[in-house]
């Protein structure tokens, strides 16, 4: 979501302090979880607004193509690490939502705060700027 | 979805080292935000006596009354503040109703700010100015990031001083003279408050006041922290949860047990009274002025099911934000205890939040954003 280890810590330690503020109101404890989240993604977003870090990432190297061997699967990883960094904060944060923890489109948006058709366009947008950065063959089985 | 996508983020979360968690740092920043906002601070009775007494004698706390009352002169109004954007705006309430308003453009978006009895202080979030007779002064930078549990302005309403915290220590600005007074300090967890010439912090060793005509710095008791701080007056909680405020001299008698329950609490500038809001069972708040010496309440007709006194304006009166109905939009009160009653400052606030959840679109006087429940 913020692609560097101590920031990403540094997020983790502010989003349970929020957690910890938040814990007597919380009323049922399995709602710390889904707080938590909300707490991880609207600060990221908030920090990265407030930093000026809205704009688009540049990467030095442009993305190679991939191939079957180890090597260029290497390079793959790595070329769409880039460009998922290159992606703005909120593309970035629904993209890791929907596709790393897996969450569904209702779940992203209560974790994001906003509506379901913004995650949608969100999503959207990420996976078209990571098609034209990475091309179609690299995000192979898109689905929408 | 995309396994190659999917693949690629799980190698590098699972590639990831992330370092343990400090339990105890997260504790110690929530414990402010807590003691600001709905309060769990636990202080110990021993530790809290300590610091108070240590105040006591130090003579740091607070500001002379004929000095105050020069500070805030010739205002005999309550004056009601909050912002919106890159807007200040001010209702002026005298005693026959309110008499005017006005809204400034300060060219920068304000995120937080705090009122002194001589201007502002206000922050963007990366930049921090004063505010002083129309004038706008660059006066610091917010270190590390904002909003955070890190980072709060402290004001002092009927004084000149306010404060904020560096990586170096913490940082005064005195607004009456526009000097910045740095103190190199190592360890400090937060800038508790200003009062007077004071300025309280805490550390990992309790709470220490900094002495800021002289530089030095008195240590005054371990433990958790005061909640307020006022001409010499601290309000504490005691282990078993009831909110009280130690006498301040041998003679002296202070009822204990003023409220049984988490919440924060602020003096008013001449500590005559302690308003304390606690939150209720159905997410909202109420807000109930005691007399700290007779353990006397006041409630407040604040004809809200949500009220949270923020800031005293006055000796005798309390800025209110006020839900009328839970579907309502935020309002401003500026209520009278000693009558007691409550009149509407600012009707409506707007609709509260901002698209992007991140808290509500109007800032109070209050050095932080101000986060509804539930908030990221």
């Amino acid at each position: 979501m913020v692609g560097d280890v101590t920031l990403a810590q540094d997020l983790v330690q502010e989003a349970l302090t929020k957690t910890y503020v938040a814990w007597p109101r919380l009323r049922d404890v399995a709602n710390a979880e889904a707080y938590t989240r909300r707490a991880i993604t609207t600060t990221a977003i908030s920090w990265f607004r407030r930093k000026g870090w809205t704009a688009e990432r540049s990467t030095d190297r442009l993305p190679e193509g991939a191939s079957g061997d180890h090597a260029e699967g290497v390079a793959t990883s790595t070329a769409l690490w880039e460009a998922l960094q290159a992606l703005p904060p909120r593309q970035r944060v629904a993209v890791v939502l929907r596709f790393y923890d897996d969450l569904t489109e209702v779940q992203t948006a209560a974790a994001m705060g906003c509506a379901v058709g913004t995650v949608k366009s969100q999503v959207s947008s990420a996976l078209t700027k990571l098609r034209a950065r990475l091309g179609d063959d690299l995000l192979f089985e898109v689905k929408p | 979805m995309s396994e190659t996508l999917t693949r690629v983020l799980h190698e590098r979360a699972d590639g990831a080292r992330l370092g343990s968690i400090d339990v105890d740092a997260i504790t110690r920043a929530g414990a402010r935000t807590v003691r600001r906002r709905h309060g769990t601070a636990v202080t110990g009775l021993a530790s809290a006596l300590a610091v108070v007494g240590t105040i006591g004698a130090l003579g740091l706390g607070g500001t002379d009354r004929h000095e105050r009352d020069a500070a805030t002169s010739p205002t005999a109004v309550a004056t009601v503040t909050w912002a919106s954007g890159t807007y200040l705006h001010t209702e002026w309430l005298e005693r026959d109703g309110w008499s005017g308003s006005s809204s400034v453009d300060l060219g920068h978006q304000v995120s937080a700010y705090v009122r002194t009895a001589r201007g502002y202080v206000l922050t963007d979030g990366q930049q921090i100015w004063s505010y002083v007779d129309g004038h706008l002064s660059h006066v610091g930078t917010v270190e590390g990031f904002f909003p955070s549990s890190t980072f709060q302005l402290v004001g002092d309403t009927d004084g000149t001083l306010a404060a904020w915290l560096s990586e170096r220590g913490p940082v005064v600005l005195d607004l009456a003279t526009g000097e910045v007074h740095e103190f190199p300090m190592r360890g400090v967890a937060s800038v508790l408050a200003v009062d007077g010439r004071a300025v309280y912090v805490n550390d990992s060793q309790g709470v220490s006041a900094i002495d800021v005509d002289s530089g030095s710095v008195t240590p005054l008791g371990s433990g958790s922290p005061p909640l307020a701080f006022e001409d010499g007056r601290v309000a504490v909680r005691s282990s078993n949860g009831n909110l009280f405020v130690p006498a301040t001299g041998p003679g002296d008698r202070a009822p204990t047990g003023l409220e049984h329950s988490n919440g924060v609490a602020t003096f008013s500038p001449d500590a005559r009274w302690l308003a304390v809001t606690v939150p209720t069972s159905d997410d909202g708040h109420r807000v109930k002025v005691f007399d700290p010496d007779h353990g006397t309440p006041v409630m407040l007709p604040t004809g809200s099911v949500s009220a949270e006194g923020y800031e005293w304006v006055d000796d005798d009166t309390l800025a209110v934000l006020s839900l009328e109905t839970p579907s309502s939009h935020y309002r401003l009160l500026a209520c009278t205890v000693s009558e007691p009653s409550c009149a509407v400052a600012v009707p409506d606030l707007g609709e509260g939040r901002d698209d992007g959840g991140n808290g509500v679109r109007f800032v109070l006087p209050i050095g932080e954003p101000y986060f509804p429940y539930p908030h990221g």
